[in-house]
C-alpha cells in the first residue's frame, strides 16, 4: 500500500514532467509573453505585408471556380469580375474581427485535446506524402490502408504528437476505387487513434461522408453532435497563385455549415507559383489564407478557422519543392501575421528526412523546422515525417518533447528564484542535492524517452547503440504493444454502412 | 562590325534586347535583337548568324544547365532571347533552317488546376526549339483529342498533381485509341504522383521525373539529339 502510494506520486511527477507547457485549459496556457518566442518581422514590416495582402485581395483578387461561391461573395460586398473575386478592406477587417480568437479541438473520446489560439505548442504528423518508407525492405513504396492503420496507431502512442495529419495517399484500385478510398483511409485513422485528425480528402462530397462517419463516432462517445466536440479538422489547400478550386470551396463551406473547424494551408513555391522573394511569398500566402477566412465568415460569422502555410522554395535545378532556411522564414512570417490577426495558427511542413531516411540530415531539418515553429509563441503545429518514415516520427516525438519543455520558458517567482535557499547554503560549502527545494523541483527537468543518456562506459556496455537503434527499438515496442482504444461497435457499423453506400454509388456511377 | 560571339553571349545572359531588365547596369546596351539587326544590316548571311551566333549560345546554355551552373529561371530567359533572335532570322532563312524540332501539346489532366509543372515543361521545350501548344489546366479528354486532331502534334504531354486526377490521363489515352489517333502521336506523362510504372500501366510512351528529364525524353521521342 505504502509502496503503491509512493509509486503513484512518482508517476504523477513523471506525467507533470512530460506535460511541461501543456495544457489543461486556456487559462493554464494563456499569457503568451511568458513563453520564449522570436519574430522575423518587426511592426513596420508586418504592417507593410498586411498592406500588400490587402492590396492583393482588394485589387488583384482570387479566382473562385464555383459560381455559387462567387455569388455568395458578391452578395457580401466583394467586387466580382467573372470568376475573380476582390475583397474590400472593410470586409477583410470584419472577417478578421468575427473569426474566433481561440477554440478547442477535442479528441475522439470527447476530451479537450488542443486549445487552438493559445500559446501552447501542438504537433501533428505530416500531411499526405505520396510514398511510405517500408520498415521491412527499407525502400519507398505506395501507401496501403495497413500503413494508415499503423501510422495512426504509432501516432496514438507517441505522447508528444497531438494530432494526426492525413498520413499519406493510398492509390485507388479496382477493388477500392477513388470514390471510396478516402472513406477507407478515414476509417483506418479513426479506428486506430483517439487523437484529433486533420483530414485531407479529394472532394466536398467525400468530406461530407467522412464527417458523417465522425458524427457517428462522436455520438457513440457521448457528444450531442460532432460540432459540439469536433475531433476532425478538414484541411483545405488553395492553389497558388490565388485560386480557390471547386473542391477547396466545397470542403470549406460544408465544414462551416456543419460547425466544424477548418485548417487552410496554401503552398506557394517561391520562384514558381509565387515571387522569388520571402516578403512577396508571405504576402501571397497570407492573402490566400485570409481569402478562405473571409469566405468562412461570410458563410457564418464565428466559424472557427486555422491558418497554416506550406510556403517553400522551388529547387531551380529541377522544379521540385525544396526545404531550407527560406522556407523556415516564410512560414515564420506567415504565422506571425496570424498572431497579429489573432487567428489560430499552425505551422506546416517541418521536414521528415531525405527520402524517409532517418539520418543526420533528418535530425537537423526536423529540429530546425520544429524549433522555428515552436518559437512562434506556440500553437504552431509541426509536421513530422510519420508519412514518409515512422522512424523519423519516433525521433520527432522526442524532439517535440524537448521543445515543449523549452517552450515552458523560465518561470520567475520567489520559489524559483530561491534566494532563501541560496542564502541558507551560502558561499563555498553548499550542497543542493539534499535540500528539499531540489527534491521539489528536479523532476521538472526534461528526460529523454527514446535515446537514453548514459556514460561512455555504459554506452559501450549496452552494445554501442546508435540513435537509429534506439528509435527502432521504441518503434518496435509501440508496434507490438500499443493498442488504441476501440471505437464503439455502433459507430463501427455506421461507418461501414456509409462506406458501403459510397461503394454502391461508385458502382452505379461506373455502370451508368 | 557585327560580332557573332556577342550574340552568343547575350543568349547566355538572356538579354533579348537593349531594354532587357535582367541586369540593370546593362540597360541600353544592345541585346540579341539589336545585334542581329546590325549583322543583317551588314549583310552577314542569316545562316551564319544562326549557326555562329544563336546556336552556340543556346548550346552553351544547355551544357551549363546539365552541369548545374545555370538554373531554370536563367535558362528560360536564354530561351526567350534565342526565340527573339530566331524570329528575326526566320524570314531570311530557307524553310528548313528554323524548322521546329517537333510539335508538342501540353495540358493538365481533367479536374487538375495545378499549372506550374506543365507550363515549366512547355517553356523549356519552346526554348529548346519545339513548337508548343499549351491547352492550359483542367483539360478534358475531348479537348485533348480535338487538339490532337487539329494540331497534329508529335507528342502530347499531360500532367497531374493529384492522385484523384491522374486517371484522366488514362481516359485520354483510351480516347486517342478509340479515335484511331494513338499511333500517330506519342504520349508522355508527369507530375508528383506519377511513376514510371503508372505511365506504363496506362499505355503512355514515356514518363519524366522533372522538367529537364522531360525535355530529354521528348528529344529522344522525336529523334533529335541536340
Amino acid at each position: 500500500m505504502m509502496i503503491q502510494a509512493i509509486d503513484q506520486v512518482r508517476t504523477n511527477a513523471e506525467v507533470a514532467m512530460n506535460e511541461n507547457a501543456a495544457n489543461d485549459s486556456f487559462e493554464d496556457v494563456a499569457g503568451g509573453d511568458d513563453h520564449p518566442y522570436f519574430r522575423v518581422l518587426n511592426d513596420e514590416k508586418r504592417d507593410r505585408i498586411h498592406a500588400a495582402t490587402a492590396e492583393i485581395l482588394e485589387h488583384i483578387g482570387v479566382k473562385v471556380t464555383r459560381p455559387e461561391a462567387v455569388e455568395m461573395m458578391s452578395g457580401a460586398g466583394c467586387r466580382v469580375d467573372g470568376d475573380i473575386v476582390r475583397v474590400p478592406d472593410w470586409l477583410l477587417d470584419d472577417a478578421i474581427a468575427s473569426a474566433p480568437k481561440q477554440f478547442t479541438l477535442f479528441d475522439r473520446e470527447g476530451e479537450p485535446a488542443q486549445y487552438l489560439g493559445s500559446p501552447a505548442v501542438y504537433t501533428h504528423t505530416g500531411y499526405t506524402p505520396l510514398e511510405f518508407f517500408d520498415l521491412e525492405t527499407g525502400v519507398r513504396r505506395d501507401y496501403t490502408l495497413d500503413d494508415f492503420r499503423l501510422v495512426a496507431r504509432v501516432a496514438d502512442a507517441l505522447p508528444n504528437v497531438d494530432a494526426i495529419g492525413q498520413p499519406g495517399v493510398v492509390r485507388p484500385s479496382a477493388e477500392n476505387p477513388l470514390e471510396v478510398i478516402n472513406h477507407l483511409e478515414f476509417e483506418a485513422m479513426v479506428t486506430n487513434s483517439s487523437k484529433p485528425i486533420h483530414t485531407l480528402v479529394a472532394s466536398g462530397a467525400i468530406l461530407a461522408d467522412c464527417l458523417d462517419m465522425a458524427e457517428a463516432v462522436a455520438k457513440a462517445n457521448g457528444a450531442s453532435s460532432l460540432s459540439e466536440k469536433p475531433f476532425v479538422m478538414p484541411m483545405l489547400n488553395p492553389i497558388s497563385p490565388l485560386v480557390y478550386a471547386d473542391d477547396t470551396v466545397d470542403k470549406l463551406l460544408i465544414s462551416v455549415d456543419r460547425g466544424i473547424p477548418v485548417i487552410c494551408g496554401p503552398m506557394p513555391l517561391a520562384g514558381g507559383t509565387s515571387p522569388a522573394t520571402l516578403a512577396g511569398t508571405i504576402a501571397l500566402s497570407n492573402a490566400e489564407s485570409l481569402f478562405g477566412l473571409v469566405m468562412s465568415q461570410v458563410r457564418r460569422k464565428g466559424a472557427p478557422y486555422v491558418m497554416i502555410t506550406f510556403a517553400a522554395t522551388m529547387d531551380m535545378r529541377t522544379g521540385d519543392v525544396t526545404s531550407g532556411p527560406e522556407g523556415m522564414l516564410m512560414v515564420a512570417g506567415c504565422l506571425e501575421m496570424g498572431h497579429h490577426y489573432r487567428i489560430p495558427i499552425a505551422g506546416g511542413g517541418a521536414y521528415g528526412g531525405r527520402h524517409g531516411i532517418l539520418d543526420g540530415d533528418a535530425g537537423r531539418q526536423q529540429m530546425l523546422g520544429a524549433l522555428t515553429r515552436s518559437l512562434l509563441r506556440g500553437n504552431a503545429g509541426v509536421s513530422i515525417g510519420a508519412g514518409s518514415s515512422l522512424e523519423a516520427a519516433v525521433l520527432a516525438d522526442e524532439t517535440f518533447g524537448m521543445l515543449k519543455a523549452m517552450m515552458a520558458g523560465v518561470p520567475v517567482d520567489d520559489e524559483t528564484l530561491a534566494v532563501d535557499v541560496i542564502r541558507e547554503l551560502g558561499a563555498g560549502s553548499g550542497n543542493y542535492l539534499a535540500h528539499p527545494h531540489t527534491f521539489r523541483h528536479f523532476r521538472a527537468f526534461w528526460e529523454p524517452s527514446t535515446v537514453p543518456r548514459s556514460s561512455y562506459e555504459g554506452w559501450v556496455a549496452q552494445g554501442r547503440k546508435t540513435t537509429d537503434d534506439y528509435v527502432k527499438e521504441r518503434l518496435r515496442d509501440i508496434m507490438q504493444n500499443h493498442r488504441p482504444k476501440p471505437v464503439p461497435d455502433s459507430a463501427v457499423g455506421t461507418m461501414q454502412d456509409i462506406i458501403q453506400e459510397a461503394r454502391r454509388r461508385a458502382a452505379a456511377g461506373a455502370a451508368a | 562590325m557585327a560580332n557573332l560571339e556577342d550574340i552568343s553571349n547575350n543568349v547566355i545572359l538572356g538579354r533579348s534586347d537593349k531594354d532587357s531588365p535582367l541586369y540593370p547596369e546593362q540597360i541600353g546596351e544592345p541585346g540579341v535583337k539589336e545585334l542581329i539587326e546590325e549583322a543583317i544590316a551588314e549583310q552577314v548571311p542569316a545562316q551564319e548568324i544562326l549557326t555562329e551566333g544563336l546556336i552556340p549560345g543556346i548550346e552553351e546554355v544547355g551544357e551549363r544547365m546539365a552541369d548545374q551552373r545555370m538554373f531554370i529561371p536563367e535558362v528560360l530567359q536564354s530561351s526567350a532571347a534565342f526565340k527573339t533572335g530566331a524570329a528575326l532570322l526566320k524570314p531570311l532563312l530557307s524553310a528548313d533552317g528554323v524548322k521546329a524540332k517537333g510539335k508538342v501539346i501540353v495540358g493538365t489532366a481533367k479536374g487538375d488546376m495545378h499549372d506550374i509543372g506543365k507550363s515549366l515543361v512547355g517553356m523549356m521545350l519552346e526554348g529548346a526549339g519545339f513548337e508548343v501548344v499549351d491547352l492550359g489546366v483542367d483539360v478534358s479528354t475531348e479537348q485533348f483529342v480535338a487538339a490532337v486532331e487539329e494540331e497534329k502534334p508529335d507528342i502530347v504531354g499531360m500532367s497531374a498533381l493529384l492522385t484523384t486526377t491522374m486517371f484522366g490521363m488514362r481516359d485520354t489515352i483510351k480516347a486517342l485509341e478509340t479515335a484511331d489517333m494513338r499511333r500517330s502521336v506519342k504520349v508522355v506523362v508527369g507530375g508528383a504522383p506519377i511513376t514510371e510504372e503508372f505511365a506504363r500501366e496506362i499505355g503512355a510512351d514515356g514518363y519524366a521525373e522533372n522538367a529537364g528529364e522531360a525535355m530529354d525524353l521528348m528529344k529522344r521521342l522525336v529523334g533529335v539529339n541536340y
